[in-house]
């Protein structure tokens, strides 16, 4: 069926009671809506998250009948005559329940995306499991992805939450006695909230006479844009209209450190996932259908994927200039005197893959005007950058854009970088009214920037007795279609090619290359967690030809005051490299770790 | 539009006369754990179906210990299967299986008839259902009958049962009987929780009665093939065989060379075949564990 | 069977930008109540920088953490810090807040010798109360000297800023320079047991000793460590995103996986406080060294184990069922030649 032909056959409504966290609600809901939509957009309990969409995260967990579950898939019209208990309903400011106390004092909570589900799926398992193990505290939350805290402290907390139903007093930890303000374990200042379900997602903030957008992404990896037919889209009842690059005021292109990336792309998309267009519409669901029916003719174009295929001269441009983008260099002593002083030559080949921030919380910002100022609300890890990059795109003057970090849920580095803030704050600056825009996981998952993936080339040489001589590193970053962070994640790369380890002849060149598939940019790390699965084999495997264990290995190598780094930097103080194996390897069996 | 309605049955006879009335515009759906992420997904069917919702009918829900029977309604949640003392201990392997479905958000509310009718191979409780050889009684406007549930499958997401036009009511599972009766499931996955498996293995086994011979083993892997698949090569060897380490890594061995496993994100088709064999073997010591059976080397 | 094995890795990680100027700056406000408001553009994004520049700033300024609040990353009302990565928020901004509460400190001492006929080398400022060294009972509130400053027309608040000393950029033909002010440590071991005949692996333990140089919150230094040690777990084995042809295969949490509860080994978290002396209090930056050791201590980890050498990552069990069949081809090949 068509559209023209659905939209005759109107959507249903009906009405449904049921019981909120103890008050009995009677709401219209449409026939296809999910309890989420209506505990978020309809009650206002903005509480409960939105992570996946799809059931896989956890963080939409309400009870039904005390029972968790995950509410983004569960049918509206399948609640009527049911209870529901949602985070706004688990305690107050001056009553917190002890779940939510623990979190706050035993340091369970990072970001408090995911807390609120946490939180109403441990209740309901402790009011079934009064007298937990931590191994049934973790199968109970296994549906709970938490990203930020590693579940530990999460762990401690709903144990002694569940001591203290008992009416027993678990220990809170305690700071040592006249302990100053810096080196106290003080509670989280932003923990409250968070806890109660009250703290400020992007996504959760509305606004008068708000309108939703949604992205036209690319679906190849490397295509010309022919054109972009909005008619179809605009056709729609409650589309307000398609906005594509050619509506950009200012300046056409950004980056963090290359300007190379489009605001919206216009003639090339270089990467399957590329936002084309962006349609603006009374909701987010009508905002998404639309989508579909936005008419995008592409010219394929060949593409390149491999970086190490990216680097040959003939190979498929990605950008005009060439697909190299950085080449840089660590030059330190004579590389050949110290292979030819080696003992022990060991080297590695190693890949690593592209991996995801993966942050609970999907991007999501909001835009609108305050008098002159146009005010854009996001997730962010950084509002200053995104506020001149913003002002550049709309020929403003920095001063009169205002952007606000709402409460973010994790960055990890992927959300450094301008990622919807520039959509909605053209939206607004286009149609005048509030505009926000909210990323599905899918989205997020094939837009958003990535991990770089690498391919490594080492070889580490060293004397009979285990002491380094020559370290030499090759490294090709996939960088994707644009910058981002791809210069000085290789950069910093090349920086800590060798570990914390003194050699006197380091050789590195390090690569980023554009190649068609999505934009590798910063996350924690950066750069450093593709290295060490190359350093830290060799390190153990020097150790093994030269008779030493792996702590001694590191030992006799490892930088002290005096040494000098990759970049012949001299460290002087706050060098901590040793005292951090030795306390590290004081728990581990003699036996394995000391030969 | 993700789906036209949305209905909540009470009674068989009136989810009967709902899809006769509908004429295949109605859908039978449960908990929906998989059903409400494909129609959310599409959200504009070119035929917006009524959903029909048969977790609130009675007749349709529960277990019950029947005889040697364990009756278990369709609707009955995944959560009550994997945490009931009867499965547990008469049927296992399904409470295994159960346990490892999803998450306990989904485990919840998804069903077993979802779960099976949903017909993917390696789902978490057909896999076991068909090792434990269980029946599915079905309901149309034609009336009934029992087909066993091995019998349900087509192909991959492709069931016998048409949810627009029929419905599964109940399963019938013979009990697992100590001294003779076990079954047993084993699983490999790459996250310890949930995710789907790289390789998943239900086996049930039935002993003579001084209990040194296997006497009836039935064997089941997935995914290695498009349905459920019974390795029934290997089934039959062991099948009156003495119960030894010998005779185990027969039968093992035999699954894992007839077994087809495809590649995918999950594991690659070689691996697959070589852990066919590790866990037909973990699978069966498992089972004859329970029996205080356990061969020794 | 299973066998057990341990990996070590170290790392060091550069804080903030590499070779170059990340500045941050920061407004201090003291209140006629005592009370003090921090306004910095730095984001906490859940790593805890909010609740760092509250402390470093009640620590510069003699006050109970209690009484000092902020307001961080609003463009309109926060002064720039820059970004919250390259683990520089308690390095950087933590500076500049220091820079500026000592400010406001210098103002508080001034007046303090006024109103307690002292000289401000003898006073000490500590829980709100300034005092001569050793004669806490005869003090004076910041509070009454906020209000007695207001009454001659001179206001408690200040500006800091900071920018990490990385004074050299890197040559371009050799990369010599001073790319980071300071680096921060670490060491990891994490213990595994392998399924020989699977090739599947438990991650039994996680030890982690990370040189923070002083740890401004511990508790919220072990979340950095706890968490980054799973992120980088999830790394080392299960986290992929699959494209084909540019093509994204892995588009929900159903098939990228991250590590849920059951898939976090205990994780002992170790602080070692080694000062910087650039840092705040000698603090450094922690946010992502716990994330960059722990795959590599897993590689190791598996060859201790049973002697595969992993070639990429993730480590799956299905590689090192490869890697533990290549290995025995090997032998037997060995065993063969060696019989003939």
């Amino acid at each position: 069926m068509l559209w023209s032909n659905w939209i005759e056959c109107p959507m249903n409504e009906t009405t449904i009671t049921f019981s909120v966290n103890n008050v009995t609600r009677t709401v219209a809901v449409s026939e296809d809506a999910l309890l989420l939509e209506i505990l978020r957009d309809d009650l206002k309990l903005t509480g409960t998250k939105e992570g996946c969409g799809n059931g896989e995260c956890g963080a939409c967990t309400v009870l039904i009948d005390g029972q968790p579950v995950a509410s983004c898939i569960y049918p509206a019209k399948a609640i009527h005559g049911r209870s529901v208990e949602t985070i706004e309903g688990l305690g107050g400011q001056n009553r917190l329940h002890p779940l939510q106390s623990w979190f706050l004092k035993l340091g369970a909570i990072q970001c408090g995306f995911c807390t609120p589900g946490l939180l109403m799926t441990c209740k309901s398992f402790l009011d079934r499991n009064p007298n937990p193990t931590p191994e049934d505290v973790k199968e109970a939350i296994t549906g709970n992805l938490c990203r930020c805290t590693g579940y530990t402290k999460i762990v401690k907390a709903v144990l002694s939450a569940a001591a203290e139903l008992r009416g027993e007093t678990p220990d809170a930890p305690q700071d040592p006695p006249g302990c100053p303000p810096v080196g106290r374990s003080l509670i989280r200042v932003d923990g409250l909230p968070k806890v109660l379900g009250t703290a400020k997602f992007a996504a959760d903030i509305s606004r008068a006479d708000m309108l939703h957008a949604a992205m036209v992404v690319s679906p190849y990896p490397h295509a010309r844009i022919l054109s972009i037919d909005p008619g179809a889209a605009l056709a729609m009842s409650g589309v307000h209209s398609v906005i594509t690059g050619h509506d950009i005021p200012g300046e056409i292109l950004y980056g963090v450190n290359v300007r190379d990336q489009p605001f919206l792309a216009r003639e090339v998309v270089r990467y399957a996932g590329e936002p084309v267009a962006i349609v603006v519409a009374e909701t987010r669901r009508l905002a998404r259908l639309a989508v579909k029916e936005v008419q995008v003719t592409y010219q394929e174009l060949p593409a390149v994927f491999d970086p190490r295929v990216a680097m040959s001269p003939d190979a498929v441009k990605v950008h005009d200039n060439g697909n190299v983008l950085l080449y840089r260099k660590m030059r330190k002593g004579n590389i050949d005197k110290g292979f030819a002083e080696a003992d022990v030559v060991v080297e590695r080949s190693f890949t690593t893959q592209s991996v995801d921030h993966a942050y609970i919380e999907p991007e999501a910002a909001l835009a609108y005007w305050d008098g002159d100022m146009l005010v854009v609300e996001c997730c962010s890890q950084g509002p200053h950058y995104l506020r001149h990059e913003i002002a550049r795109m709309l020929k403003s003057p920095i001063s009169r854009i205002r952007v606000i970090q709402a409460t973010t849920g994790a960055g990890f580095g992927g959300k450094i970088d301008l990622l919807l803030q520039h959509f909605v704050a053209l939206g607004t600056y286009l149609t005048g009214r509030p505009v926000k825009m909210v990323w599905s996981r899918e989205e997020s998952l094939r837009t958003s920037t990535k991990r770089h993936a690498f391919y490594l080339q080492y070889t580490f040489g060293a004397t009979g007795d285990g002491r380094l001589t020559a370290a030499k590193a090759e490294i090709i970053g996939n960088t994707g279609a644009y910058a981002s962070f791809g210069p000085a994640v290789l950069t910093r790369s090349a920086t800590m090619a060798l570990g914390p380890y003194d050699c006197p002849n380091v050789w590195v060149d390090s690569y980023a290359v554009y190649t068609n598939t999505p934009i590798a940019g910063a996350m924690r790390g950066f750069g450093a967690p593709q290295m060490s699965p190359c350093h830290e084999p060799l390190m153990d495997e020097i150790g093994r030809k030269c008779g030493l264990s792996a702590v001694e290995v590191r030992r006799i190598n490892m930088v002290r005051p005096g040494s000098s780094t990759v970049t012949q930097q001299v460290l002087e103080t706050g060098v901590g490299a040793l005292e951090t194996l030795e306390r590290v390897s004081s728990y581990l069996p003699s036996r394995e770790m000391e030969g | 539009m993700r789906w036209q309605n949305y209905h909540v049955m009470s009674s068989v006879p009136e989810l009967l006369e709902s899809l006769g009335q509908l004429d295949g515009r109605g859908r039978v759906v449960a908990g929906g754990t998989d059903l409400i992420v494909r129609l959310k997904e599409t959200d504009m069917p070119s035929q917006p179906l009524t959903l029909l919702d048969v977790t609130r009918i009675d007749a349709m829900r529960g277990i019950k210990h029947i005889g040697d029977e364990i009756h278990i309604g369709a609707a009955t949640s995944i959560s009550e299967i994997s945490t009931s003392r009867l499965v547990g201990l008469r049927a296992r392997a399904l409470a295994q299986g159960a346990g490892w479905l999803g998450s306990p958000q989904i485990r919840t509310v998804a069903t077993i008839g979802g779960n099976v009718v949903n017909a993917l191979p390696a789902a978490d409780t057909s896999v076991p259902l068909v090792a434990l050889g269980a029946h599915a009684r079905i309901v149309s406007a034609r009336g009934e009958r029992t087909l066993p549930v091995e019998d349900l499958f087509r192909s991959v997401g492709e069931s016998v049962i048409d949810p627009t036009r029929e419905v599964v009511t109940y399963f019938i599972i013979k009990t697992d009987a100590a001294p003779c009766g076990a079954s047993a499931m084993t699983r490999m996955a790459k996250r310890k929780a949930f995710t789907l498996p790289v390789l998943s293995v239900a086996v049930r086994i039935e002993l003579d009665i001084p209990g040194d011979r296997f006497r009836a083993v039935r064997i089941v892997a997935a995914p290695v093939a498009p349905v459920p698949w019974r390795a029934k090569r290997a089934e039959e060897a062991i099948s009156g065989r003495e119960i030894s380490i010998r005779s185990i890594r027969e039968a093992a061995a035999l699954a894992s060379e007839d077994a087809k496993p495809g590649s995918s994100l999950r594991g690659g088709a070689a691996y697959r075949k070589d852990m066919v064999a590790v866990l037909v073997r973990r699978a069966l010591l498992d089972a004859l564990e329970q029996l205080d059976r356990v061969p020794h080397e | 069977m299973k066998k057990r094995g341990v990996g070590l890795a170290c790392i060091y990680f550069g804080m903030g930008n590499t070779a170059k100027p990340n500045p941050s700056s920061a407004y201090v406000e003291l209140l006629e109540d005592g009370s003090c408001l921090v306004r910095c553009g730095a984001a906490d994004l859940g790593q805890g920088s909010d609740t760092v520049l509250v402390q470093i700033a009640a620590m510069a300024l003699g006050l109970k953490p209690e009484v000092v609040f902020i307001e961080s990353a609003d463009t309109l009302t926060t002064p720039e810090a820059g970004m919250s990565s390259a683990s520089r928020q308690t390095y950087v901004s933590g500076n500049a807040v220091r820079i500026a509460a000592e400010k406001v400190k210098e103002i508080i001492l001034t007046q303090a010798e006024d109103d307690l006929e002292a000289r401000g080398e003898d006073l000490v400022i500590f829980d709100g109360v300034v005092y001569v060294q050793g004669a806490p009972d005869s003090g004076i509130t910041v509070e009454q000297i906020c209000r007695n400053l207001r009454s001659r027309g001179i206001l408690t608040s200040a500006w800091g800023s900071f920018n990490p000393p990385t004074p050299e950029m890197l040559d371009q033909e050799t990369g010599a320079g001073i790319p980071y002010g300071a680096y921060s440590y670490a060491a990891q071991a994490v213990e595994v047991e392998v399924d020989t005949e699977t090739g599947e692996f438990d991650v039994v333990r996680v030890i982690a000793a990370h040189d923070v140089g002083k740890a401004v919150n511990p508790m919220g230094v072990e979340g950095q460590i706890e968490g980054g040690v799973i992120m980088g777990l999830g790394y080392g084995t299960m986290e992929e995103l699959v494209y084909k042809d540019g093509q994204l295969s892995t588009t929900g949490f159903g098939t990228y996986l991250l590590p849920t509860a059951l898939d976090a080994p205990p994780v002992v978290p170790i602080i070692v406080e080694e000062p910087e002396p650039t840092g705040p209090f000698g603090a450094k930056g922690t946010g992502e060294p716990p994330a960059c050791p722990t795959a590599a201590a897993l590689l190791n980890a598996i060859y201790d184990a049973v002697g595969v050498n992993i070639t990429s990552l993730p480590v799956t069990a299905e590689k090192v069922y490869d890697g533990l069949r290549a290995l025995e081809k090997d032998r037997n090949a060995m065993d063969q030649n060696g019989s003939r």
